[in-house]
């Protein structure tokens, strides 16, 4: 059996803990840039906000109900989520962490001495009781199911935080409750071709023969429908070899300088080649985007995009950024103010097994690598961005995101300890 | 399908370009120097660089090295500079005659190091560090700019431990008093300070219990 250990609202949750008064009050995070909101607690659903809202077009609700506004604090999310993976690892041996508020727990085994449900659901109680953050655990034979079981945790308060799907009157009835996009790995194009195909809910699709799941969908539609229908078959491993990386942003004020987006190309590609390195991987080819600001129909609008193979696929950091500011130099205009900037990497493949070119234009590649890894060294022991690209820093307060409403770094500087008068 | 076998790899096959393949047969010593390299591509572009490198001052095109005799000759010899060539090592069995009786250093007894975060946070995941200002707890230890450990796994202090409380929207750092009628109190450490009753409409709560104090010792 797999657990999925969710949890809920789980950034605007994390500014809970250190901010008193909050407890039933709407909540939410915003984006980088203050843009958009991120995240948001039932309560701040409850008064018609919705995730993706764009804050300037909100802005009479979060007034008139005093809902209390944060700017996303990556730091203290991911010092609260190794908490929070910490605690199930003191109860299940085997978890995979799959996202920063998401893990799959293997309990295979563990029925053998426990009742799942009640074993998770002291897991669940204790991961409330140390780090204040409620979660919701789904029980399942598949992962897939295990994720559907999590959000019925979620939505019904009578499941007291655990939804156990172990017979096949409950997992019938789960797929029948289920919308299409609340399964894992249906994403919207999936859920669009079946709708046309005339399946409306998860339980019809689990219950079309093979022959013609086969006949209209690749392997990992395959690997859904057999996870709908209890048979385990897809990895943590295999979801999270990320088929592209991205990073981008959109500026806190707008920028027409080919220097100043250098700069912020630069610092986008060097942090997609740590993620990539992260999960050992390597891209062959890497895109570079600029846009305009869509909302300042005033202005002359543009947006473009350039993509650049390299002949060897590489982790470089220094080779990545500069194929990504080459292709900056291909579609930059004078002109033009640039509100949104990104590098996308793709084509990605394990680090292992490359297919090495004999007349490589980039030499020393053993000594590049080592290059890299010795800068992701330093900035891991001395903190982010210790080393970076010449490229990178001159400019970065032009392009530097927007948060007037972050809050300390509580947990990772002793500087930001949170403080209180007594 | 279920194996997750078959489907495409990513990065096999032949790499775009107008590359062409090449395949020759290395004769004894090349081949023992060709499996001694860690990397067999990296060295043979080096040494073809280098070679290309040499010719380019006689401003020939660039060109592959013939697949013959010489050839072979000159990749080798091009490929070890003296720098390279590693050292010769050879066992060599040291005997030697211990006089006394030999004191053995057992493992077990080796001292441990002690572990100064395991004392303080005897469960990282719900230890929380808090900074204090204010000075109505000096009687218990705590003063102006300390830093207290919070644990959170526990939200039920009793009268003689601190606690962190969160009381109408505000946190406090006292201890929990509850009278014979059942009224409980926040109790303060010092004198100065007076003792503040919760009510019945208060929102209140326990956040953690305070289990060490960080003072540093001043003269």
């Amino acid at each position: 059996m797999w657990a999925l250990v969710d949890c809920n609202s789980f950034f605007a949750s994390c500014e809970k803990v250190f901010h008193p008064g909050l407890q039933g009050r709407p909540v939410c995070v915003l984006s980088s840039n203050d843009g958009i909101i991120v995240a948001l607690t039932p309560e701040a659903k409850a008064v018609g906000l919705h995730r993706g809202d764009a804050i300037f077009k909100v802005r009479d609700i979060i007034e008139h109900y005093g809902v209390t506004v944060f700017s996303t604090n990556m730091t203290l999310y991911a010092a609260m989520s190794d908490r929070v993976t910490g605690i199930l690892r003191g109860s299940v041996s085997r978890v995979e962490k799959y996202s920063i508020d998401e893990s799959f727990a293997d309990l295979s085994g563990y029925e053998r001495h426990y009742d799942l449900e009640e074993y998770m659901r002291g897991v669940a109680e204790r991961i409330r009781l140390w780090t204040d953050i409620p979660v919701s655990v789904g029980v399942a034979p598949t992962r897939t199911l295990a994720k559907l079981g999590s959000k019925f945790a979620k939505k019904y308060p009578g499941y007291r935080s655990v939804c156990m799907i172990d017979s096949e009157q409950k997992r019938r009835k789960a797929l029948e409750l289920s919308d299409l996009d609340d399964v894992w790995g249906l994403g919207r194009r999936s859920c669009g071709k079946l709708l046309s195909l005339g399946v409306r809910t998860p339980l019809e699709f689990a219950d079309k023969p093979q022959w013609w799941v086969r006949r209209n969908f690749t392997k990992p539609g395959l690997q859904t429908w057999m996870e709908l229908n209890g048979e385990s078959c897809i990895s943590t491993e295999e979801q999270l070899q990320r088929q592209t990386i991205c990073t981008s942003r959109s500026f806190g004020e707008m920028i027409s300088e080919l220097e100043a987006l250098k700069g912020a190309v630069a610092s986008f590609a060097s942090s997609c080649a740590n993620k990539l390195r992260a999960q050992g991987s390597v891209a062959a080819c890497v895109s570079v985007f600029v846009g305009s600001n869509p909302f300042r129909e005033d202005l002359p609008q543009y947006r473009n995009v350039y993509s650049r193979c390299l002949p060897v696929p590489s982790c470089d950091t220094l080779e990545l950024s500069c194929a990504a500011l080459d292709g900056l130099s291909q579609i930059w205009r004078p002109g033009i103010l640039y509100k949104r900037a990104g590098v996308i990497l793709s084509y990605i493949s394990p680090a292992e097994g490359v297919q090495q070119d004999l007349f490589d234009t980039v030499c020393r590649r053993p000594e590049r690598a080592a290059l890299s890894r010795t800068m992701d060294e330093l900035n891991r022991r001395y903190g982010l961005k210790t080393v970076s690209l010449a490229v990178e820093g001159e400019q970065r307060c032009r392009w530097k995101v927007k948060s007037e409403h972050r809050s300390g770094d509580y947990l990772t500087s002793l500087d930001g300890l949170l403080t209180v008068e007594i | 399908m279920r194996d997750a076998r078959g489907g495409a790899r990513p990065g096999a096959g032949r790499p775009k370009g107008d590359s062409r393949l090449y395949t020759f047969r290395a004769g004894g010593e090349l081949a023992r120097e060709l499996d001694s390299c860690p990397n067999r591509t990296e060295f043979i572009r080096r040494s073809l660089a280098q070679s290309l490198t040499q010719r380019a001052g006689t401003a020939q095109p660039a060109q592959l090295p013939p697949p013959a005799q010489p050839a072979q000759d000159r990749i080798v010899s091009l490929a070890t500079p003296a720098s390279k060539a590693r050292g010769l090592t050879l066992p060599y069995f040291e005997q030697r005659v211990v006089a006394g009786f030999p004191i053995p250093l057992d493992n077990d007894e080796r001292s441990q190091d002690i572990d100064i975060l395991r004392l303080l946070c005897p469960h990282p995941e719900s230890s929380y560090l808090i900074r204090v200002h204010g000075d109505s707890m000096i009687d218990a230890g705590i003063e102006s700019g300390d830093i207290v450990i919070v644990d959170k796994s526990r939200r039920d202090p009793s009268e003689k431990e601190i606690a962190v409380c969160e009381l109408n929207g505000e946190y406090t750092l006292k201890r929990i008093a509850v009278d014979k009628d059942g009224t409980r109190w926040l109790v303060p450490a010092n004198p100065d300070y007076p003792r503040f009753p919760i009510n019945d409409g208060d929102a209140f709560s326990v956040w953690g219990i305070v289990t060490y104090i960080i003072h540093k010792a001043r003269d």
